[in-house]
């Protein structure tokens, strides 16, 4: 027997596994990965001085830009924090709307998951289905507010403008199509021997490992915490519409995989739930308040909304001034990358994207 | 505040008497403590283990004129109420206790505070710049920080020169 060999390997961000600019610098022996770091930073962009340097209002465009794959859930949770510092609360029908479009772009963000991860598994034809379903909630996003993919439509104390006409029936015609899609991936990737052998057992994160990391999202609900911040602080009213949390006990990368699913489909009944009251509410009641003051009162915030990766929060001091002093973006994916050493930590180097792919990574967010 | 909140509050209160330099509320369901440097890490440690304190949430930094202040977020899987631990240290040699071997999570949120703030975590085991390169100067979150292009980024000659001959 040969004695142990061991070789760094530079898992660098041009790998086509890596959705996105950012490293991981391993030490292996043969297949197996002994120890490894990640290193991020390529996309720092120091979004929290950009936002203290800017107006409350300049920064709604700019916090679009934070996550490509769910922009419109950053740009939603910022609007929703400085709401908390101002001391205002959004009418009920732009709660509904916010309902309405956080629950499609986290359907669509996890689509996009979905297809990045089976591609990094080597289900090819598996990028192209959630592609179609993906494209057909944008489309819906871009018929409510008229982009497709940074839709800056948050604006503090409501939304930009309302619902067009008769969107319901586009939304549930929209749904109904990608309940079919949706049944397609499950029989496409659940009943494929290779996608099952090489996600079951891989990359097991426990509870009490998860609590520690601070993992948030479908990640710590996979680990069998059902943390769920519309369940255990309901925003927006939330606490008004029935659905459950999926939570699976084994914490691997196949659990976080099912996890997504079910939510997918939680998310189609919530958006049919707020249409109804949505439906309920006059063509004539305000979407959005009409008047803000420039200067919110001094004093500090934080609040928190559940993103597709997670707990999403923004943390703000006000000094009294049109800008805020501090803010910190509080950002799932920072600490969701965390146990990736430890999950890869003596597997073989070809689980690493099985265990990269389940954690959902969006660099936007990781590096801010 | 929740009845079980400010019960467990007073429990707090009562295990570490004299800890606190004051306590503040922030909103309804989240309660700052401004702890002393020195019964930091019993306190955290109490809080985690007694109190069942056991997800991290953030941890960062401020930079005001003549202080720094330091927060940790601490929440619990199944309840909306948040702790804040604060502590305020000084901004020429700014040092607190490290608590990313209470909570691991807070590894990297202490590695961020370092690399933008200066600020020094004692007992940390991996303190390194996160976001910028290691060779940066400076801490660029910081108030009085002026930006200086890095050296390697500078083109040699006059920029003008080598636009015009190619």
């Amino acid at each position: 027997m040969q004695d142990k060999t061991e070789m760094s390997l530079f898992m660098g961000p041009q790998h086509p596994s890596m959705h996105g600019l950012w490293a991981l610098r391993l030490t292996i022996d043969g297949e197996t990965v002994l120890n490894s770091d990640c290193q991020i930073g390529y996309l720092h962009r120091s979004y929290e001085k950009l936002l203290a340097n800017r107006t409350y209002e300049q920064g709604i465009p700019i916090t679009d830009r934070l996550c490509y794959v769910e922009s419109h859930t950053y740009s939603q949770a910022y609007a929703y924090s400085i709401e908390g510092i101002y001391g205002i609360e959004a009418p009920e029908k732009a709660n509904w709307i916010r309902i309405i479009t956080l629950e499609i772009q986290r359907i669509a963000s996890h689509c996009l998951w979905l297809g990045a991860m089976s591609v990094d598994l080597g289900q090819l034809s598996m990028l192209v289905y959630p592609m179609t379903a993906r494209e057909i909630l944008i489309n819906l996003l871009e018929t409510i507010t008229g982009a497709r993919m940074t839709y800056n439509y948050a604006r503090i104390g409501g939304v930009y403008k309302d619902l067009p006409h008769q969107i319901e029936k586009k939304i549930e015609d929209s749904l109904v199509e990608f309940k079919r899609l949706h049944e397609e991936f499950l029989d496409l990737l659940e009943e494929a021997q290779i996608f099952r052998m090489r996600t079951k057992g891989i990359g097991v994160l426990t509870k009490e490992d998860a609590l520690s990391f601070g993992v948030t999202g479908p990640m710590l609900r996979a680990s069998g915490v059902p943390y769920d911040i519309r369940k255990i602080q309901p925003y927006m009213g939330y606490d008004q519409l029935k659905f459950s949390v999926p939570t699976r006990t084994e914490g691997d990368s196949f659990a976080r995989y099912r996890v997504r699913l079910e939510e997918m489909e939680i998310s189609m009944a919530i958006i049919l739930q707020a249409l109804d009251k949505y439906m309920e509410l006059k063509p004539s009641d305000p979407y959005r308040l009409e008047k803000i003051p420039r200067r919110p009162p001094a004093g500090n915030t934080y609040r928190r909304i559940e993103g597709g990766r997670g707990e999403t929060g923004y943390y703000f001091e006000s000094d009294g001034s049109t800008s805020p002093y501090r803010v910190r973006i509080r950002a799932p994916t920072f600490n969701n990358l965390q146990p990736l050493p430890q999950l890869i930590k003596d597997g073989k180097l070809a689980d690493i994207p099985a265990v990269m792919g389940s954690v959902d990574l969006c660099v936007g967010d990781l590096d801010r | 505040m929740s009845e079980e909140f400010s019960e467990l509050l007073s429990k707090l209160k009562d295990a570490f008497p004299d800890s606190f330099e004051n306590e503040q509320d922030f909103e309804e369901e989240h309660v700052v403590i401004d702890v002393k440097k020195e019964k930091l890490r019993d306190l955290a440690t109490f809080m985690k283990h007694d109190l069942g304190f056991t997800l991290d949430i953030m941890a960062f930094g401020t930079d005001y004129e003549d202080k720094m202040e330091m927060r940790w977020y601490l929440g619990r899987p199944d309840k909306m109420e948040i702790i804040i631990l604060k502590v305020t240290t000084d901004r020429e040699n700014p040092s607190v206790p490290t608590l990313s071997d209470i909570w691991f999570g807070f590894n990297w949120h202490e590695r961020e505070t370092y690399d933008l703030l200066g600020v020094n975590f004692e007992g940390h085991n991996d303190l390194r710049r996160i976001y910028l390169p290691d060779n940066w100067e400076g801490y660029p979150l910081r108030e009085d920080y002026i930006y200086k292009k890095p050296k390697y980024h500078k083109p040699e000659g006059d920029r003008k020169d080598y636009a015009r001959q190619n």
